[in-house]
């Protein structure tokens, strides 16, 4: 196994981490947890592959983007509160300004022809990526009655009846939770 | 309405959806939909869907598309809040939860709270698919562009930016 690349101290690290969140968050075409492994794990060494998997399946359990979680853990580990905020800020700060100068442009130029024929064709791809998202994630799930079941029951609720998502998730996390507990307690 | 109290209402409405945002940015579009277009019609359905382009085009993660909406709604001021309140309530979470990782990172439990979690998620992102196919699919140049691309990235690993230019070029041409 390579060595793990120990952390600069002081600014010098607040700052490594500031750039390297930022390059992955300005990398993150399809997905910006893709170039972290790159990032972080190849190029920089800052994680073992091992821990690079832990640490993704501990952001993605927990609310909130991916990439904005790994931030926070990554950045603690290595900075505590200081090292977290420079790594929330290099997935924030410059990326946002990028999508605020886009968002002028649509504002200007967003009724032209050509400009909403784009985004036209750009938003029908992205639906359809949507639910090959969804198809993806399902796969594992597809032999499991009970996992159909409140699936079906959420898509049903926020998708057609479009109901608060609190309530779908308070009504249906908690008996789902539940299924999932007494499979594993019979499984034994 | 006046502008402070649209900023107190979305801030308090992304702070809840980040909160929520169990599987990430895909299951909170729905109800983001919902709240700012159904219910206060603040940004057009056709907007939304074209915010949702510009984050899947652009480079940078696509929950930032919520910065973009809280600009649209309310200026540079708005762009600030909603990004805030859509991304530091989770931060602060896994802030607090990475510190004490390594105690539960085995834990059966969170196992099963992942397992029982994730059909409830599978519905949410085909939820999500709906909302930004209805807003997209206006005739059968783009219905059969939403339903090529599924089929496309399902059946390839064909990097799904490819087929946004693609789609993007059709549109230029006044296809969609």
């Amino acid at each position: 196994m390579r060595a793990i690349a120990a952390p600069r101290a002081g600014t010098d690290g607040l700052v490594d981490l500031f750039f390297a969140f930022l390059q992955i968050s300005l990398s993150g075409f399809g997905g910006a947890i893709n170039w972290a492994h790159r990032a972080l794990v190849e190029k920089r060494r800052w994680m073992s592959d091992e821990d690079f998997t832990e640490t993704l399946s501990l952001c993605q359990f927990l609310p909130g983007p991916n990439i904005v979680n790994f931030a926070m853990c990554l950045g603690q580990r290595q900075h505590g509160l200081a090292g977290a905020l420079a790594a929330l800020a290099g997935v924030i700060v410059v990326p946002l300004g990028i999508f605020i100068g886009l968002g002028a442009l649509y504002t200007s130029f967003g009724q032209m022809a050509v400009v909403h024929g784009v985004l036209g064709g750009i938003s029908a791809a992205a639906a359809g990526f949507m639910i090959s998202v969804g198809v993806r994630i399902a796969g594992p799930h597809r032999r499991r009655p009970w996992s159909a079941l409140f699936g079906t029951a959420a898509f049903i609720g926020m998708g057609l009846l479009k109901f608060p998502l609190v309530y779908v998730l308070l009504i249906l996390a908690p008996p789902s939770i539940g299924v999932a507990w007494w499979l594993e307690v019979r499984r034994r | 309405m006046n502008q402070g109290s649209i900023l107190l209402q979305l801030a308090v409405q992304f702070v809840l959806l980040s909160l929520l945002s169990f599987g990430g940015v895909n299951v909170i579009l729905p109800d983001a939909h919902r709240f700012i277009v159904d219910v206060h019609h603040w940004v057009s359905d056709q907007e939304f869907a074209d915010f949702f382009a510009i984050a899947q085009a652009a480079p940078g993660p696509n929950f930032l598309m919520f910065g973009l909406m809280g600009w649209k709604i309310a200026g540079a001021l708005g762009a600030i809040v909603a990004t805030l309140a859509i991304g530091v309530p989770a931060a602060t979470v896994a802030f607090i939860v990475g510190g004490l990782w390594h105690r539960f990172r085995n834990a059966a439990w969170r196992r099963v709270v992942q397992m029982g979690l994730a059909p409830v998620t599978i519905g949410l992102v085909f939820s999500s698919g709906l909302v930004l196919g209805t807003a997209a699919d206006h005739d059968w140049i783009t219905f059969a562009i939403t339903a090529a691309t599924a089929v496309i990235t399902l059946g390839s690993n064909v990097n799904p930016l490819w087929l946004f230019l693609v789609a993007g070029t059709l549109g230029a041409f006044g296809l969609t």
